[in-house]
């Protein structure tokens, strides 16, 4: 089985960064170069960087569209996403050599159990009409992930995540102290090559529309 | 486009049922397009009306203003809707043989 | 008629051609619109709207149609766009190329795409949607853009091309009024001045270089004359140098239907628009009370046309009337309209054209009783008058308008008590004429040109 973490712990993290870098440049590139199209805002909406600044964060971290018209899933997915904020934060906080793992268990927690909460709510009338299976297969991998987290001890081995990672990062990999790590990291891989390719990339796409389309183009 | 036999000539109709060609109009002919639009007996009043449309239509090329269909028969909109249900656009004009209105009407 | 997706039909056989083949046209049709060269006008909100609508459904949750179909499954605003998705994942995407099922995609077959005709026009583009979607995603542009799809393939509702676009663009006007009967609607409409105002006032026609030309929706003069005649009074009244001009001079009708189907059609209106201002060395062209129009004018013609190739202001009749009461150019007294009195926000000159304080501020002026319809604003529902459905009444279409949308309204302006409903945009008025009638509401609409002149204080 050595190869086998090998490839997982050596090689798929290069394809797996590369993949995830070359496809999400390619998309933002291709937004951003798109031609101007005519205006199309709706109004009101905010005017000053600082404006527009504020309605992101309150809409990112209140996800206030969801919690002003759809209720029935504000909820759900705000666990979700807080979940998800809170595994991306720990990671940052394990490479700045703080593994603080009740950071990532909690995340791991919250976005374990809000994606399978969305994933019974799909299962609803009003949202299977409009489900495909790709939305399922979405939120299963968010459940993966967290879950997998949490099963393998990935969120309380902060230091040997960290040491990974920058084995990874200095170019000079080494396999983790624990091997079960190891599903953890193929988890992540998978969905680092998703992410751009998937719908999950709309927290980029949200930029676009709101900075380009619904918020006008600063005139 | 489609025919309809109105009071027994065969006349083409556009797909809201208005005869196409002016000339083709003739009193039997509304009574039969009446009847397509639920109206039954074609009083005088309804012959008021309907007479106006035609000869403002047939000097000025389009159907006249509501307001001065109004004004220069006497009627009000409500009592034209009672004369014809459809409206004045979409009943009265029909039944006189005009073409349907166009635009923002 | 047959029935492709519903109980009702707005494109007729003899325009959806059903026994054609069309699905290869379509297609090829459809795979110019993603090329961001050929489509440029709308192509980034396109492709985002395409690719990254997350499923959530809130959308649904602020849709007319759907909410007052008792949450009819086609009437679903995502579902309805996605329609056009599902074309788009099966030939124009890899994943969707490789693994349709997984992603959504679907074949187009000639069914599907009477069923996508039909559903392309379920949806005014009122856009409420696209202003609650958390990623700002646009099912109305979707299906504004599968219109336009449609349009290249010769499918479009006559009412908006054939007799719409076609007729103005040869008669200068959508009406096809000729000028002989417009001179002689101008004359009536000051006859009618006089005979209820008592005063007699002159109504230009075709004055080169005046400062404002004010050009109206040309179905105002034959259904909705008291605007026209309120425009022409309240003008009078600023003193101000004006005109309005007639088919002779080119384009006489603001309206712009390419808006609603087609930016072929739309450009092609929008230049002989725009020439027949510079033909008549207009300063500023005012766009009467007409909401597609406005936002054509205001927002559209920006990036369309370059700004020196239309040496003329544009401004909102509304822009008018308000800066014109608000420096005592023009005198009003609210005790002329003691009646209470509700505004419904047009969506072309509220969401999309942000004019929501302005129709408020002259109607405070003019009304004793000024009443917010709950809700308004950005979260007005559309009248259904909209994207051309208020001169849409073939099949069964009329009770489509009245039982969807129109019920909404109905309610609303009921449960504000109004005797008055102000509106400012001649499809609104199309609509709410039909609305008052089916739903035999004790209420009448009136333009806000009509209610000013009714305050005016001379
Ligand atoms: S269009 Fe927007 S609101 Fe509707 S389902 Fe898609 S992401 Fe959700
Ligand atoms: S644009 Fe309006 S009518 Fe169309 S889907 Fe959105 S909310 Fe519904």
């Amino acid at each position: 089985m050595g190869w086998l973490a090998y490839l997982v712990g050596i090689v798929l993290p290069y394809v797996a960064l590369a993949l995830f870098v070359v496809g999400f440049i390619y998309k933002i590139i291709c937004w951003s170069r798109a031609p101007r199209h005519l205006p199309w805002e709706l109004f009101p909406y905010p005017h000053t960087a600082g404006e527009r600044l504020g309605e992101m964060v309150i809409e990112v971290a209140s996800l206030r569209s969801l919690k002003l018209h759809n209720r029935n899933i504000w909820l759900p997915s705000l666990l979700m996403h807080f979940g998800i904020y809170a595994v991306v934060a720990w990671l940052f906080l394990v490479l700045l050599g703080l593994p603080v793992a009740l950071l990532g268990y909690l995340g791991g927690v919250a976005a374990a159990a809000g994606s399978l909460w969305m994933f019974t709510k799909r299962l609803g009338r009003d949202l299977r009409i409009l489900t495909t299976p790709v939305e399922y297969l979405n939120l299963l991998l968010v459940f993966l992930i967290s879950a997998g987290g949490i099963i393998t001890g990935f969120f309380g081995e902060g230091l040997a995540v960290r040491e990974y990672m920058l084995g990874i990062l200095s170019l000079s990999p080494r396999l983790p102290a624990r091997p079960s790590l190891l599903w953890e990291i193929f988890f992540l891989e998978v969905f680092l090559v998703y992410l751009p390719f998937g719908r999950m990339i709309h927290f980029a796409a949200k930029y676009f529309t709101y900075h380009r389309v619904k918020w006008g183009e600063s005139h | 486009m489609p025919k309809m036999v109105l009071a027994g000539i065969e006349i083409e109709v556009d797909e809201d049922g208005f005869i196409q060609d002016p000339d083709k109009w003739n009193e039997a002919v509304a009574k039969a397009l009446a009847e397509t639009e639920g109206v039954t007996e074609l009083t005088e009043d309804h012959w008021k009306v309907i007479n106006y449309l035609r000869e403002y239509y047939l000097k000025f090329g389009i159907a006249p203003m509501i307001r001065k269909l109004c004004k220069d028969t006497g009627f009000t909109l409500k009592q034209i809707y009672d004369l014809f249900p459809s409206g004045p656009a979409k009943g009265a004009c029909k039944i006189a043989g005009l073409p349907k209105p166009t635009g923002c009407v | 008629m047959r029935r492709v997706l519903d109980e009702y039909r707005a494109i007729s056989d003899e325009v959806l051609k059903p026994h054609e083949k069309r699905v290869p046209r379509f297609l090829e049709a459809m795979k110019k619109s993603l090329d961001s060269r050929a489509n440029w006008t709308f192509w980034l909100p396109y492709v985002l709207s395409l690719d990254t609508c997350m499923k959530c459904g809130t959308c649904a949750e602020v849709c007319p149609v759907y909410l007052s179909s008792g949450r009819r499954e086609i009437y679903h605003p995502a579902v309805r766009a996605d329609a056009l998705r599902k074309i788009y994942r099966r030939y124009f995407t890899l994943a969707g190329r490789l693994f349709p099922w997984l992603v959504g995609g679907e074949e187009l077959t000639e069914e599907k795409l009477d069923a996508l005709v039909e559903g392309s026009y379920r949806c005014t583009v009122c856009r409420r949607c696209a202003y609650v979607c958390p990623v700002a995603i646009d099912n109305g542009l979707l299906i504004r853009e599968a219109r336009k799809i449609l349009d290249a393939i010769d499918i479009a509702p006559d009412e908006l091309r054939e007799k719409g676009t076609r007729k103005q663009l040869e008669m200068g006007n959508a009406t096809g009024t000729p000028t002989p009967a417009f001179m002689d609607i101008v004359e009536f409409l000051a006859e009618e001045i006089q005979d209820t105002r008592g005063y007699k006032i002159e109504i230009p026609v075709d004055k080169r270089g005046a400062e404002y030309l004010v050009m109206h929706n040309a179905g105002d003069y034959l259904a909705f004359a008291e605007t026209v005649m309120g425009a022409a009074e309240i003008f009078h009244a600023a003193g101000v140098d004006w005109t309005l001009n007639s088919p002779a001079t080119g384009i006489n009708d603001v309206v712009n239907y390419g808006v609603f189907f087609s930016d072929v059609e739309f450009e092609k209106v929008l230049r002989a628009q725009v020439k027949t201002c510079i033909d008549l060395k207009i300063r500023t062209l005012v766009v009467g009370e007409c909401g597609h129009a406005f936002e054509a004018f205001k927002y559209l013609m920006m990036r369309l046309i370059p700004e020196e190739e239309r040496p003329f202001e544009v401004k909102s009749i509304l822009e008018l009337i308000d800066q014109w009461i608000r420096e005592g150019r023009i005198k009003v007294d609210p005790r002329k309209n003691p009646e209470p009195v509700t505004y419904h926000d047009a969506c072309k000159l509220g969401r999309l054209g942000g004019l929501y304080e302005e129709p408020r501020r002259i109607l405070k002026a003019c009304c004793m009783d000024f009443r917010e319809m709950q809700p308004n604003r950005e979260m007005s529902y559309c009248c259904g008058g909209g994207s051309g459905f208020a001169i849409m009444t073939k099949g069964d279409f009329l009770k489509f308008r009245m039982e969807t949308y129109g019920k909404i309204k109905a309610r609303q302006v009921e449960e504000t008590g109004a005797g008055i409903v102000a509106l400012a945009c001649s499809n609104c008025k199309g609509q709410f004429r039909e609305i008052i009638n089916y739903y035999k509401l004790p209420v009448r609409f009136a333009g806000i040109s009509e209610l000013v002149a009714n305050a005016l204080v001379l």
